[in-house]
């Protein structure tokens, strides 16, 4: 099964499951819960159910392309389930099945292992799913987001779609992995990772970025100040990002680095609230 | 033949750490509530796996047994007047109760009599008041990490419930999961439950679904096999305990497979690969003429492929290699002292700073027990610099992505970085015992280290409020705690607690110390201590007398608890400690403590007593005698004087200096024998 394969194969289950198919969200994130799709989507209490593909970025596990399991960019498969069915490990354990990882044959089991974004004032407790050893799904229960306690609380199945992959084409290295059956996952992606490892770990300005940071604070800010929680959410995924950056390069000591912290989650927060502010107001007002 | 109770909650996977706790806890719920409702059984048995908490009770009563409650009336002098008629209180009581006036008591209570009546109360349906408190019994388990799901709260999502006495279904829900005669088989299995008519069949059952019910038996299944696997394959597998247990928990159905060791594991440092395969790939080495030739895993589901599976442990261990050889790799660049600087970026707490802030701490508190032991300069220079070192491997890749190589990798690159050998071997020392009974550090230089570093972490968290509650210990102080007495018995040396504390604290500013009591964190070091004593069948009494002497000296304490453990029932201990007494009670209330004036003395006996105590004292004194064996083989004169002093001489003289001034002379002696031991302690004579 190719690599587009595995992603048609879950967009078309978990239409069946009634998800919204969503789009990757196109600014640059460390992971798929950073979307609007899934932060927004889980406050309130309205039933909601979303799956999309998420490219994440994590400069950190940059490795210019060198190391076979490691990625600048990597592709996530993000499912959420608000609130989760009974049944969700079977669930899940299907959706494996239509990939050809059949659990009668396989070792599948849940490892303990829960999950926290100190940026985005998130938390959840859950597994790692294992398949013969190798982690392909963190499964999360989302207890809070943007500091606020969720209710009811959602699932988050996050397909780590890379290892899957790896693991069904029994390749040694990403890079070798079968996009479609003509093009490698290097082919496509091996410049790219090779590059973007070189402008930030070498390149980047690490003053001006600090610049940057301040500035889009600011206009975060600005768009609070206004309301805008769209942008405002968009300011601080971009604040994320360029901490992400900061912190692959070594750029900040240890209060530093919790203090920048505390800036972005202070705007994450106050995302959440003004949005359940706002929906409650509509929802009110129906 | 009574009925019996199965119970089995079927929960999402719970975490491995958790499990056994959280079934134990369970368990004595369960047995507590029985007990209290007066509900008789003959038996009751637990069971865990990842999936399911399983209580069965063998032969329970149908009915509560029914109980006689004694009920409160009004005093007695209240219910009946002055001519011995019943008051309306009274009356009101007897209605209030449907009591009977032939059936009165009286009993006092406290000062005054009371009037009683008593009730025999039927016992109801068992059944009934389990159904009614079930759900209590299962949510007071404490947790660690609980998680919220459908406003429920618990360790993970509960999905079924089996519960049966004998054929008949008892009644319980939680949140929207019913109480059915039914359980699940391993993950889907084609089925998704199977039926369990009655509860004698549960085990049954469970057992033709390759499922081990208990703890001990799925870790007796992975031991035997590994064993076998060892006869037919001719290796030596390292079988680490925590892995094992770790194992144990992560399946209900285990298996142990092996593999052959991929190649590019001769690319790393035997240490690092052994903590690779263990940490990273949960399997334990298999060794054959000192090399790792082969893995040891265990899958989950007897059924499930086996050769499918283990060509994914291969592919995960291989990669995890690859990876750990890419960081080895990376980090062999850097010179570990080059890398000081960057401990300024990694907290060791939030109120005590960084490691490059202990690091520094670890330094001057050496400096400090310097003066305390014996230790040439060549070793001051290499424990010196081992100090410095010593976290500086924390900023390698190695150690973030493995933390359990802390210690291991510093000791590598050390060697790399051209370090002198025994800097590194202490390097690599320091950080053991990591736990109670892990091994210990081979060199006395790393053993001192070690002490220092967790001295300098349990003054810390004391000073910083970071004491661990019955609930909570984040920082590890029991383990720390055990591990730091082991190593001071270990190190022999006369390190007395007090001092290495005091010199830690002196390490720390001022503003920290404020609310510190010396006390506290000496007391929590002392109940670690006793948990070790009552551990080697050390009796209490001996255990108080040694942890209690004026100056608590562990290695000394240790020793001497040995020791008096040996002689305990030997005339000439009693003897002493029954002199030790003597000074002990006449002494208690004497709070003064003045000089002794050799002018006042009057009798022989008090002279001559005076003069051994001074003889002894000075020995003592001169050659730094901390051990009891010594002390006591010397004592028999002194304890001769003193019985003689008590014979012959009347301590109360009407003269009051005479009187303080023989009181003073043996409270100093009772002093110097508490240097070794709280001797009234001691039980036997």
């Amino acid at each position: 099964m190719t690599f587009q394969d595995i992603i048609t194969e879950l967009r078309i289950f978990w239409s069946k499951e009634n998800c919204i198919i969503g789009e990757g969200f196109d600014i640059e994130v460390g992971a798929g819960t950073m979307s609007p799709l899934t932060f927004f989507g889980v406050l309130g209490n309205k039933p909601y159910r979303v799956a999309y593909i998420q490219p994440s970025r994590r400069p950190q596990d940059g490795r210019y392309g060198d190391n076979p399991n490691r990625l600048y960019k990597h592709h996530q498969f993000q499912v959420i389930l608000k609130p989760p069915p009974d049944d969700v490990i079977k669930i899940y354990i299907n959706s494996l099945g239509k990939l050809g990882i059949k659990e009668e044959d396989h070792d599948i089991r849940f490892v303990e292992d829960n999950w926290e974004s100190p940026t985005l004032g998130a938390w959840g407790v859950g597994w790692e799913v294992w398949c013969d050893g190798m982690e392909i799904t963190q499964f999360t229960y989302f207890q809070q987001a943007g500091g606020v306690d969720l209710k009811p609380i959602s699932v988050e199945i996050t397909y780590g779609l890379e290892r899957i992959a790896l693991f069904l084409q029994k390749k040694d290295t990403i890079f070798e992995i079968l996009w479609n059956d003509d093009i490698k996952y290097g082919d496509l992606r091996l410049n790219e990772e090779r590059e973007m490892c070189i402008y930030s770990f070498e390149v980047a300005n690490i003053e001006k970025l600090r610049n940057v940071f301040d500035f889009y604070e600011n206009e975060a800010e600005v768009t609070l100040s206004k309301n805008l929680i769209l942008p405002s959410y968009e300011f601080c995924l971009k604040l994320s990002h360029i901490f992400n950056i900061l912190d692959a390069r070594g750029a900040f000591g240890v209060t530093e680095r919790t203090q920048y912290i505390t800036r972005i989650r202070s705007i994450a927060n106050r995302c959440a609230k003004l949005f359940l502010k706002e929906k409650n107001g509509k929802e009110s007002s129906d | 033949m009574g009925k019996n109770l199965l119970i089995e909650v079927g929960v999402e996977e719970i975490p491995a750490r958790f499990l056994n706790d959280t079934i134990e806890d369970f368990k004595n719920n369960f047995k507590n509530f029985l007990d209290k409702e007066n509900i008789l059984y003959k038996n009751i048995d637990h069971f865990a796996t990842p999936r399911r908490l399983v209580i069965f009770i063998e032969d329970i009563s149908p009915y509560q047994q029914n109980r006689i409650v004694k009920i409160k009336g009004p005093k007695r002098s209240i219910a009946f007047s002055t001519n011995g008629e019943p008051t309306s209180a009274l009356l009101g009581f007897m209605e209030k109760n449907q009591g009977k006036l032939e059936d009165l008591k009286f009993e006092k209570v406290g000062k005054d009599e009371y009037v009683f009546i008593e009730k025999n109360i039927e016992g109801k349906l068992a059944k009934e008041i389990i159904e009614k408190n079930f759900n209590e019994i299962l949510f007071s388990i404490p947790m660690k990490k609980p998680m919220k799901w459908d406003n429920i709260t618990f360790i993970r999502p509960i999905r079924w419930i089996l519960a049966l006495i004998d054929d008949e279904i008892l009644k319980i829900k939680i949140a929207n999961v019913e109480s059915k005669n039914r359980t699940h088989p391993f993950l889907k299995s084609g089925k998704d439950f199977i039926k369990v008519s009655n509860a004698n069949n549960y085990f049954e059952i469970i057992e033709s679904e390759g499922i081990v019910l208990s703890f001990d038996k799925r870790k007796e299944k992975i031991i035997e096999e590994l064993s076998s696997f060892e006869k037919e394959l001719g290796v030596k597998i390292d079988v680490d305990e925590d892995l094992l247990d770790e194992l144990t928990n992560l399946t209900e159905s285990p298996k142990v497979f092996y593999l052959p060791i991929p190649n590019i594991g001769k690319n790393l440092p035997e240490e690092i690969l052994i903590e690779i395969l263990k940490k990273g790939g949960k399997v334990f080495p298999g060794i054959k003429n000192n090399e790792i030739v082969y893995v040891f895993g265990v899958q989950n589901g007897v059924n499930r492929k086996t050769e499918i599976i283990k060509e994914g442990f291969y592919n995960i261990i291989k990669a995890k290699i690859d990876d750990a050889i890419f960081f080895y790799n990376k980090d062999k660049e850097i010179n570990l002292k080059d890398r000081i600087d960057d401990l300024k970026k990694i907290v060791f707490e939030k109120n005590l700073g960084t490691y490059y802030d202990k690091t520094l701490r670890i330094i001057k508190l050496l400096s400090r027990i310097y003066g305390d032991i014996k230790i040439s300069e060549e070793e001051r220079i290499a424990l010196d610099r081992a100090a410095l070192l010593s976290y500086a491997d924390l900023v390698t890749l190695t150690v973030q992505e493995y933390p359990e190589l802390h210690g291991i990798i510093g000791k590598i690159l050390s060697l790399i970085s051209k370090e002198e050998k025994i800097v590194g071997e202490i390097i690599g020392e320091f950080i053991y015992p990591r736990k109670r009974s892990d091994k210990l550090p081979k060199n006395n230089l790393s053993k001192i280290l070690g002490i220092v570093d967790r001295i300098d972490t349990l003054t810390g968290s004391f000073i910083t409020n970071l004491e661990p509650t019955s609930k909570e210990d984040p920082m590890g102080l029991r383990r720390i705690s055990f591990t730091l007495i082991e190593l001071l018995i270990s190190f022999e040396n006369k390190l007395s607690l007090k001092n290495l504390i005091e010199y830690s604290l002196s390490t720390y500013p001022d503003n920290l110390k404020k609310d510190f009591s010396i006390d506290n964190l000496i007391n929590f070091i002392k109940g670690r201590f006793k948990l070790i004593f009552e551990e080697n069948g050390v009796q209490y009494d001996i255990i108080n007398c040694v942890l209690n002497s004026s100056n608590l000296i562990p290695y000394y304490s240790y020793k001497n608890a040995k020791f008096i453990k040996e002689i305990y029932d030997n005339s000439k201990f009693i003897e002493f400690v029954k002199a030790y007494k003597r000074i002990f009670n006449i002494t208690k209330d004497y709070k003064e403590f003045l000089e002794i004036k050799k002018e006042l003395f009057v009798k022989d006996e008090e002279k001559e007593l005076f003069e051994i105590y001074k003889m002894i004292k000075n020995e003592i004194e001169k050659n730094e005698i901390f051990d009891f064996s010594t002390f006591f083989n010397k004592s028999e004169e002194l304890i001769e004087k003193i019985n003689n002093f008590f014979d012959q001489v009347l301590v109360m003289d009407k003269d009051e200096s005479i009187k303080n001034n023989r009181l003073n002379l043996i409270k100093s002696i009772l002093t110097l024998m508490k240097n070794f031991g709280s001797f009234e302690e001691i039980i036997k004579s």
